[in-house]
């Protein structure tokens, strides 16, 4: 049909499924098959090619998206209203499935539409599953119920197989969306092609791209994300002036650790998309160290004890310090823990200011082996101090007991205690 | 595959989404489609003779002695009891007067999930809306009782009814089960002869019944089992495919109707008509099988092949959590 090759330009790389989509439709007036079940993976243009498809064969159609209509009364609504297209003062009021298909089979009558199929697209059909039961077997049926040419279109993510229970009911008529193949992607990001840049250059940036992430990711959006993302830095050479678009091994040196970086972190955003950008624009700019969320410190073996010492104390209450740190457990009667509930939990709180001597008492009974309490330590308690790790309150002139505070964050005393293997978790009042 | 089809009118190109009154291959593929839509009664059930007898016998008692009766017709899912009843209901509307002596309520599980809305059915369907105005009623049977005796023809007899309840075990779930109690007490005494008829898909479901209720039933049963042998499956593939003997174009639908005979014949067709058989005996199944063969008719294509019947079956038969794990 002449109809559908326009389609070959908004919907590519879909020809075998918009074909079986189209057999079973088939003329307006005739039969159509009374449920059909579409399912594939995300992003597998399942909801696009069912819309364009109906869109262009001026069928009389409904879509409902199941997670907007989440009750069964929206629901029900929703169809008769759109398909009647009344305005807003006489809509419909339904609230269960008798009603539903006694005023269908009227705006059926009204509207003459007995002669045409009428197509209801429920996208996001799992969510049917957990309205009331009598939904999915209905609209399964909906053809028997309402004795008119009607045809109920599911579109989900997942497999036929979950959506049974109970006594069962009528069987749809399973249609499958494949993913998309290599070339079949790269078809589909070269349309995303910014329009001051050749088609090719960028079809070679997503060739690029593709290299690196298929074995790892093949979902579209995601990919479209990233190429979109990291097209800048590509192409920031260019601007610079420093290669032109041939240079291809330059660009690609250029981009390749920022995509080996970008591949760590694909799907899981931890940052925003923003602030990625900003992060490679300053990482051009200046040759400074990697993102704080996962940097390492390195600090002597002594300073990593302090700075865990540290974190314990601020972090736990000073009655606690008996029962975590005596070396002789005796079955003294142990006092009543609050339920967890009811304490506070001293995190959110934030960190509470220490002595000194508190400091290196939970030192030396953490560290192992016997420590001499020579200059050194202290020296670099205050170097802790100096690179903010730790921070001095009471100010300056109290020489006799100073007090400290910890100013680091629990997963940053994580991972420096995992470089000493020390369970810090174990020791810490919140987690008991 | 032996004779070729004439196409009667010139090669068109399947282009074209113009309606063609007169393409037998179009008209072909409209009534091969309404054969395999959901709700078209097929035109023989076999191997449910006897129970189809027993129905029959049953309901026209009540007709035209006024005799109460209740029943359950038991069966596994697309073992053909709905259609057991339209057919039977067909038979019997073709008795004279038979719609005026008896009147029909058809009540379904799924959409009347309430004894309130099912009596608005009841009254919606008896066509006693006006009767009924704006009354208020003190309970469901007062109800019932009311729209009942509105029935009554002017001589104190009053007309038999048939109650269909589709997906009966549904109805054992609401509330008290009023409804049923009501129903199968009305039955049991002598005011108004009525007819209950229950399809149900559960063989428990005698269990879901109130003791109440399962003592004023009148514990009659129709199994109605899938006992098709592979023979009768293939009689019943051959009538889906059939073209009707009313057909415009004689001689293409003798043709056409030979060369689904030879097609059927063929081993390969027979292995995939097993395998299927072997899976699932419903006649649903054999449906989904053939809708891919039949939307696929074209001008370019204006027989059923046995391949598109092999590519049909693989894709019905496709473990669709392999498909999706590729």
């Amino acid at each position: 049909m002449e109809d559908w090759r326009v389609l070959e330009d908004t919907v590519p790389c879909r020809e075998k499924e918009i074909e079986n989509i189209l057999a079973l439709m088939g003329q307006k007036d005739q039969m159509t098959p009374a449920s059909v079940f579409i399912y594939g993976h995300t992003a597998t243009g399942k909801s696009h090619v069912v819309n364009s498809l109906l869109k262009i064969s001026q069928v009389p159609y409904v879509l409902v998206n199941c997670v907007e209509c989440y009750s069964s009364r929206f629901l029900y609504e929703h169809i008769l209203n759109n398909l009647s297209h009344t305005n807003h003062t006489e809509q419909y009021r339904c609230d269960n499935m008798n009603d539903f298909i006694r005023s269908f089979q009227q705006i059926i009558e009204e509207k003459n539409y007995k002669d045409h199929t009428v197509y209801i697209v429920l996208d996001k059909a799992e969510r049917l599953r957990e309205m009331e039961a009598n939904i999915l077997p209905s609209f399964l049926r909906i053809q028997e119920l309402t004795q008119c040419n009607v045809c109920v279109m599911f579109i989900s993510e997942i497999v036929w197989d979950k959506f049974r229970s109970g006594t069962g009911s009528c069987e749809p008529y399973i249609l499958q969306f494949p993913d998309y193949s290599k070339d079949d992607l790269m078809k589909i990001m070269s349309l995303d092609c910014p329009t001051d840049y050749d088609v090719d250059f960028y079809s070679n940036f997503t060739n690029l791209v593709l290299s690196v992430f298929h074995l790892v990711c093949r979902d579209l959006k995601e990919l479209r994300h990233l190429t979109m993302l990291n097209f800048d830095k590509y192409i920031e050479p260019i601007q610079k002036g420093e290669a032109t678009m041939n240079d291809s091994r330059k660009l690609w040196r250029n981009i390749e650790p920022h995509l080996r970086k970008a591949l760590q972190t694909v799907y899981l955003r931890e940052v925003s998309s923003a602030q990625w950008e900003k992060l490679q624009m300053e990482m051009s700019s200046t040759e400074s160290t990697a993102m704080l969320s996962r940097s390492h410190v390195e600090l002597p073996f002594y300073s990593k004890y302090l700075l865990i010492a540290a974190y314990i104390a601020s972090y736990n209450p000073v009655k606690s310090d008996r029962r975590f740190f005596k070396k002789v457990s005796k079955m003294t009667r142990r006092a009543a823990l609050m339920k967890k509930k009811e304490r506070a939990s001293n995190h959110l709180l934030g960190p509470k200011p220490f002595p000194l001597d508190r400091l290196l008492a939970i030192f030396y009974s953490i560290v192992e082996g016997r420590v001499a309490p020579t200059a050194n330590i202290f020296s670099q308690i205050t170097s802790l101090v100096s690179i903010h790790l730790l921070g001095q309150t009471a100010g300056d002139d109290q020489i006799e007991m100073p007090k400290y505070k910890c100013l680091i964050s629990l997963d940053f005393i994580r991972s420096v205690s995992r470089t000493v293997n020390f369970d810090v978790l174990s020791h810490l009042y919140d987690f008991m | 595959m032996g004779k070729k089809i004439k196409v009667k009118s010139p090669a068109k190109p399947s282009k074209e989404l113009k309606v063609i009154d007169d393409n037998p291959t179009f008209m072909v593929q409209n009534i091969l489609r309404t054969k395999l839509a959901q709700f078209t009664l097929p035109d023989d059930l076999t191997g449910l003779e006897k129970e189809k007898s027993k129905l029959y016998d049953l309901i026209n008692r009540t007709a035209s002695t006024g005799e109460s009766n209740s029943v359950l017709v038991i069966g596994p899912r697309g073992a053909g009891k709905s259609s057991l009843i339209r057919k039977v209901l067909s038979e019997l509307r073709q008795q004279k007067n038979f719609s005026k002596n008896l009147l029909q309520v058809h009540l379904n599980g799924l959409l009347q999930t309430d004894d309130r809305i099912a009596l608005k059915e009841i009254t919606r369907q008896l066509q006693l809306e006006n009767t009924v105005g704006d009354r208020v009623f003190g309970s469901f049977s007062e109800n019932l009782q009311f729209l009942l005796d509105a029935l009554k023809a002017g001589d104190q007899k009053s007309k038999p009814v048939l109650f269909v309840l589709d997906e009966f075990d549904l109805f054992a779930h609401h509330r008290n089960q009023t409804l049923l109690y009501n129903l199968f007490d009305i039955s049991q005494s002598a005011q108004t002869p009525i007819c209950v008829i229950g399809l149900t898909c559960r063989l428990d479901v005698i269990e879901l019944l109130e003791k109440r209720v399962k003592s004023r039933f009148s514990h009659r049963q129709i199994h109605v089992f899938n006992n098709l042998t592979f023979q009768d499956y293939c009689k019943v593939c051959r009538n889906l495919l059939y073209l009707p003997t009313d057909f415009k174009h004689e001689s293409y639908s003798q043709i056409w109707n030979s060369h689904i005979d030879e097609l059927l014949e063929e081993s390969v067709v027979q292995d995939v008509l097993k395998r299927q058989y072997h899976l699932n005996k419903d006649v649903r199944g054999l449906q989904n099988l053939l809708i891919d063969p039949v939307c696929k008719l074209s001008e370019l294509n204006p027989t059923l092949t046995t391949s598109g019947i092999v590519d049909s079956f693989k894709q019905i038969t496709t473990d669709c959590k392999a498909a999706v794990l590729h």
